[in-house]
């Protein structure tokens, strides 16, 4: 019988009640100060499968068919002004990576296209997706980073494509966004940089914190976004390493943190008025995909209606086993 | 209403453990999770910067304390029942778990096996739970169902899992929010005292609170939720002011009387619902053990109900004697 008498069970005298809080404290800073953390992540997590065709900048590849597409919820910016947004409740994320090059699919239900943005009422769809300068445990702030946690940040813009699309086709010249002519175009003129001709359709920013967005000084980041069926799949790709410290090295079998933001310009989004998620987890896979079917495919359905429905049979019939058959008295109740 | 004094033991050895687990999973929700994380977005927050990496620098380890907490009671928990001789499901449910986390920590196996293993764990340990408050049970089976739904909803996102069978049901997650937040309304009825006029009022204050909270700033309340506890913010604000008004009222009535089921409701809402990390899911499944350790049995293994067949006593004197019950009564 369990008695505190015994030397082997002296139960939660308070002196050894502060030996294991001493030892629990001593345990967690030793934890702390070597960086060691215990528990892992349960996030969700996108994982860039190695492909042996590269998917190219196509939104409409047929791997991404074969990948399958993570639903990340989205929420409205409400930190900074201008504050909104929230109109897009979540974006589909698959991601690959082919001879050294990530390519993050970016897929989002929108009804209205919005690729203009030359009149004051008017504002463009947009994506952006966020990742942390350097990978590792400590996430910055998923507000523009932080002063020692930089981020990158990567934006397309439908209004930017349709103008790179445009130009040099015959369109009228002045109705295009960016054109080449700085009479109509003053911020051009001005020098500012996210109005440059004759730039990428992604823009390549970082960020250190608030107000400290600005283009980075190096590197190119390759995208494509395409409107179909009242959805946007735009395509974003960039090599593995970085162009300086500001920007994240990717590696395979790293993991990485990416949060993606969307504008709805039928909903007047713009500038911080946007849906935006959380951080989630990025794996860059040494695995070569294709050992799966296809996500989405026609038995998705119905595989699920099965797999739910055994479990919940099997656990009905578990709870029935455990609560209908009697409780075994015992001899402790009886003597109380 | 039945008391039972050994429930009110303060030093039980579990019970100690899990009590300590809840203060310190209690400050690192709210330095660590609220107000670093939040304070961080405000801008000239540069100007504190000392007293906000001190507050940082305390939840982080606030975090590490409960770690290890939850990884000792747990252990200490299966150590216990295992030299009991008792090898039932939450035996069974404990060690999956442990090992599962511990074997993806060190990266012996894969996220999803985690995902997976925290949910059939989760599963294991709800029928114990609900033996335990028989015919009272609706409470903790929405709880358990709508953990289940949204554990699911995320390891199903794991590892390109759901590429087997598709995508996953896009109703998973509002309804699991669901369940919980009717599992919250429902809980006073796992109260067996008189109601009593402070938890009441605290229960009221509470409700007062989160409804003036969302009114007033909807969007950042609701992140919190998220971030928090798990909660995508999909109903009324009132909805979940009545559901955290009647928490707050089920654990503060049972607080003195019923301390194990105050403790197990107080780790549900610290684990949060569904898969965040797996001491977030630690804390659900210490939860769920608390809220099956309600037997008025101080000197059993209380909390493995389903032990297949006694053994004799002389058999704990060795092994199960480093540890003492978990409602010791000798405290």
């Amino acid at each position: 019988m369990l008695t505190r008498r015994s030397p082997r069970s002296p139960g939660w005298l308070p002196a050894r009640r502060t030996l294991f809080l001493a030892f629990v404290l001593l345990t967690a800073l030793i934890l702390r100060v070597t960086d060691v953390n215990p528990a892992v992540a349960q996030s969700q997590s996108i994982v860039a499968w190695r492909v042996d065709e590269s998917p190219d900048l196509d939104p409409d590849a047929p791997i991404w068919d074969e990948i399958q597409r993570m639903s990340v919820p989205l929420t409205s910016q409400q930190v900074t002004v201008p504050a909104g947004g929230g109109t897009v409740p979540s974006v589909r994320v698959s991601a690959a990576h082919h001879d050294r090059i990530l390519y993050l699919n970016v897929e989002w239900t929108d009804n209205t296209l919005n690729e203009a943005s030359g009149a004051p009422e008017e504002f463009t769809d947009a994506a952006a997706i966020q990742i942390p300068a350097e990978h590792g445990s400590s996430v910055p702030a998923v507000c523009m980073g932080q002063a020692d946690g930089a981020v990158n940040i990567w934006q397309w813009r439908a209004d930017r494509q349709k103008g790179l699309d445009q130009l040099g086709k015959g369109a009228d010249f002045v109705d295009l966004y960016p054109s080449t002519d700085e009479l109509f175009f003053p911020a051009q003129s001005a020098g500012n940089a996210l109005a440059t001709p004759g730039a990428d359709v992604v823009q390549n920013l970082v960020a250190s914190g608030f107000g400290t967005l600005e283009p980075a000084s190096v590197g190119v980041v390759a995208g494509q976004g395409r409107f179909s069926d009242s959805q946007w799949r735009v395509v974003f790709a960039r090599p593995f390493p970085a162009p300086d410290e500001f920007q994240p090295t990717f590696e395979e079998g790293l993991e990485f943190d990416v949060a993606f933001a969307v504008w709805d310009g039928h909903r007047g989004d713009r500038d911080g008025q946007k849906s935006v998620s959380s951080f989630v987890r990025l794996k860059v896979s040494d695995t070569t995909a294709g050992s799966f079917t296809a996500a989405g495919s026609e038995g998705g359905s119905s595989g699920w209606l099965i797999l739910l429905s055994a479990g919940l049979v099997a656990f009905v019939a578990y709870a029935v086993v455990v609560l209908v058959i009697p409780k075994r008295e015992r001899p402790e109740e009886e003597s109380a | 209403m039945t008391t039972n004094p050994s429930l009110q033991a303060s030093g039980g050895g579990e019970l100690w453990l899990i009590r300590a687990a809840v203060v310190a999973a209690g400050i690192e929700l709210v330095v660590l999770r609220l107000v670093t994380r939040t304070a961080i977005h405000i801008p000239g927050i540069s100007r504190v910067e000392s007293p906000y990496r001190v507050t940082a620098e305390m939840g982080r380890l606030a975090y590490y304390v409960a770690v290890v907490l939850v990884v000792v009671a747990l252990g200490s928990m299966l150590w216990r029942g295992l030299a009991a001789g008792r090898f039932g499901w939450n035996a069974v449910a404990i060690a999956w778990f442990i090992g599962a986390a511990g074997a993806t920590r060190l990266g012996l196996t894969s996220d999803s096996t985690l995902a997976w293993s925290v949910v059939g764990s989760v599963l294991m340990l709800l029928p114990a739970a609900l033996r335990r408050y028989q015919p009272r049970m609706l409470p903790i089976l929405l709880f358990g169902m709508s953990f289940a739904l949204a554990g699911l909803h995320a390891a199903t996102q794991v590892n390109g899992f759901g590429s087997i069978l598709g995508p996953a049901p896009t109703g998973l997650l509002p309804l699991a929010e669901a369940l919980a937040v009717l599992a919250c309304i429902a809980s006073p009825m796992l109260v067996r005292t008189e109601v009593r006029r402070a938890p009441l009022l605290i229960g009221a204050g509470v409700a007062l609170a989160t409804f003036m909270a969302l009114l007033a700033s909807p969007a950042t309340v609701k992140i919190l939720l998220l971030w928090n506890f798990g909660l995508a913010g999909y109903f009324p604000a009132f909805v979940y002011a009545v559901a955290f008004g009647a928490l707050a009222f089920t654990a503060l009535s049972c607080r003195s009387t019923d301390a194990p089921l105050a403790l197990g409701l107080a780790l549900l809402v610290l684990g949060g619902l569904g898969l965040h990390s797996s001491y977030q899911s630690g804390l659900v499944l210490l939860g769920l053990v608390a809220l099956a350790s309600t037997d008025p049995t101080p000197e059993t293994t209380a909390w493995m109900p389903e032990a297949s067949e006694p053994r004799p006593e002389v058999a704990l004197i060795p092994v199960a004697a480093s540890w003492t019950p978990l409602h010791s009564a000798e405290c």
